[in-house]
């Protein structure tokens, strides 16, 4: 789980970019103790690209903790899209598998937001562009529209049959 | 920090983790019914032994964020193991809307107050509540002990967690473009700009998701209506 903070971070290009890394206060190199360097024994490719160890995974919240959150999220409504038998605990889990998306969207809107767009002619200022919240936005009416026409579907269904089991769903079974 | 204190907090952030959850995961076992309440308060010590920690060994800017971070992190990734393991479909619901709250919560970390708000009033507000009137529509008995899962859901959670470690691989090595300011601000109003956003730069996807919207309503009607 941690293995996304031993990749070496790229040294900033531009000035700004130079400036604005300066202010970000410098977590110092973890001290581990013995388990630590019998851990850097056994994975010394992995930490030779980085120099501190994987507590930053905890301490520093970045983009990699929102990604292995959302595919945590959406690989649980994987699993219960899949494995339940209740119709409606199968759009519950659709739901969890949209809301990871959502979490994503919007998490990497914030660290790749700012574009550079006409008005940095004139102001001399960055101008973050909300796409990744838009398409928030759109995932969310989608929901929306899903969870309306799946639950009648179902409440169609349970009047058919009496039941919302999908085992019970096989009219059209030959 | 001196070096064995940092030592000490940091073996003691990743024990409190880790016996956390398996404290909690072995309390929920039908096995350990009887004895439910030591495992609680074993759990209860673990998380409070992981948050002092965590607090100690963040820098002071970062403190307030982290913590709120992980906090949310809990309710979302709990609310969504209650909501695909619950057997009844009424409490499973209940755990997807403490999922959605950290959701939101988290909505509000990455600077999306707008998203935050729809989340709360659109989707716990109108959709979860629609979910939970289908529930008690449709069901005869809501605290239903009947067996939940199909017979291939062993299998399912194999192929999630190959799902998952395969998105994670993937993430792993995929290569982002630098940020441009790193960790800076939003320089105006997130809500203004996510306005231009929908109406000026996406305004055909818009107009073609309130179509969808009247065509799900309008769907709806039609299928549930008595004849």
């Amino acid at each position: 789980m941690m293995l996304a903070f031993l990749l070496q971070e790229a040294p900033p290009t531009t000035a700004a970019a130079a400036n604005a890394a300066a202010q970000v206060q410098v977590v110092p190199p973890m001290n581990w103790g013995a388990l630590g360097t019998a851990l850097k024994l056994l994975f010394t490719h992995w930490f030779a690209y980085s120099g501190t160890l994987p507590m930053r995974f905890f301490t520093n919240i970045d983009y990699h903790q929102y990604f292995v959150l959302s595919c945590l999220i959406f690989c649980l409504g994987f699993y219960g899209v899949v494995a339940r038998r209740n119709a409606i605990s199968m759009l519950l889990a659709m739901e969890l598998m949209l809301n990871a998306v959502n979490i994503n969207m919007s998490a990497f809107n914030l660290y790749w937001g700012p574009r550079q767009t006409l008005a940095a002619f004139t102001s001399e200022k960055s101008v973050w562009t909300q796409t990744g919240q838009a398409f928030s936005v759109f995932a969310i009416i989608v929901a929306a529209a899903e969870a309306a026409v799946g639950l009648a579907i179902i409440i169609a269904f349970y009047r058919a049959r009496k039941s919302i089991m999908l085992d019970d769903a096989n009219l059209m079974k030959g | 920090m001196s070096a064995p204190l940092q030592i000490f907090l940091s073996y003691l952030l990743l024990f409190g983790l880790a016996g956390g959850i398996t404290c909690l995961a072995l309390s929920s076992l039908a096995r350990f019914a009887n004895s439910k309440r030591p495992l609680g308060f074993a759990a209860l010590a673990c998380f409070v032994a992981f948050t002092t920690a965590l607090m100690l060994l963040t820098p002071a800017p970062q403190r307030l964020p982290t913590m709120y971070f992980w906090l949310f992190s809990s309710a979302v990734v709990g609310g969504a193991i209650g909501c695909v393991t619950m057997r009844s479909v009424f409490h499973s619901a209940l755990m997807l809307i403490l999922s959605l709250f950290g959701v939101a919560g988290y909505f509000i970390l990455v600077n999306a107050e707008f998203l935050a708000m729809v989340q709360v009033i659109i989707y716990i507000g109108g959709i979860m509540v629609l979910f939970l009137f289908g529930i008690m529509v449709s069901q005869n008995i809501i605290g239903t002990e009947l067996r939940q899962t199909s017979p291939e859901a062993p299998w399912a959670l194999a192929s999630s967690i190959i799902l998952f470690i395969f998105m994670f691989i993937c993430g792993l090595f995929m290569t982002f473009p630098p940020q441009p300011t790193a960790g800076a601000m939003p320089l105006g109003n997130n809500t203004h700009e996510l306005g231009w956003s929908l109406m000026a730069t996406y305004t055909l996807p818009f107009e073609v998701a309130s179509v969808l919207l009247l065509m799900a309503m309008l769907g709806a009607i039609v299928l549930v209506r008595r004849e």
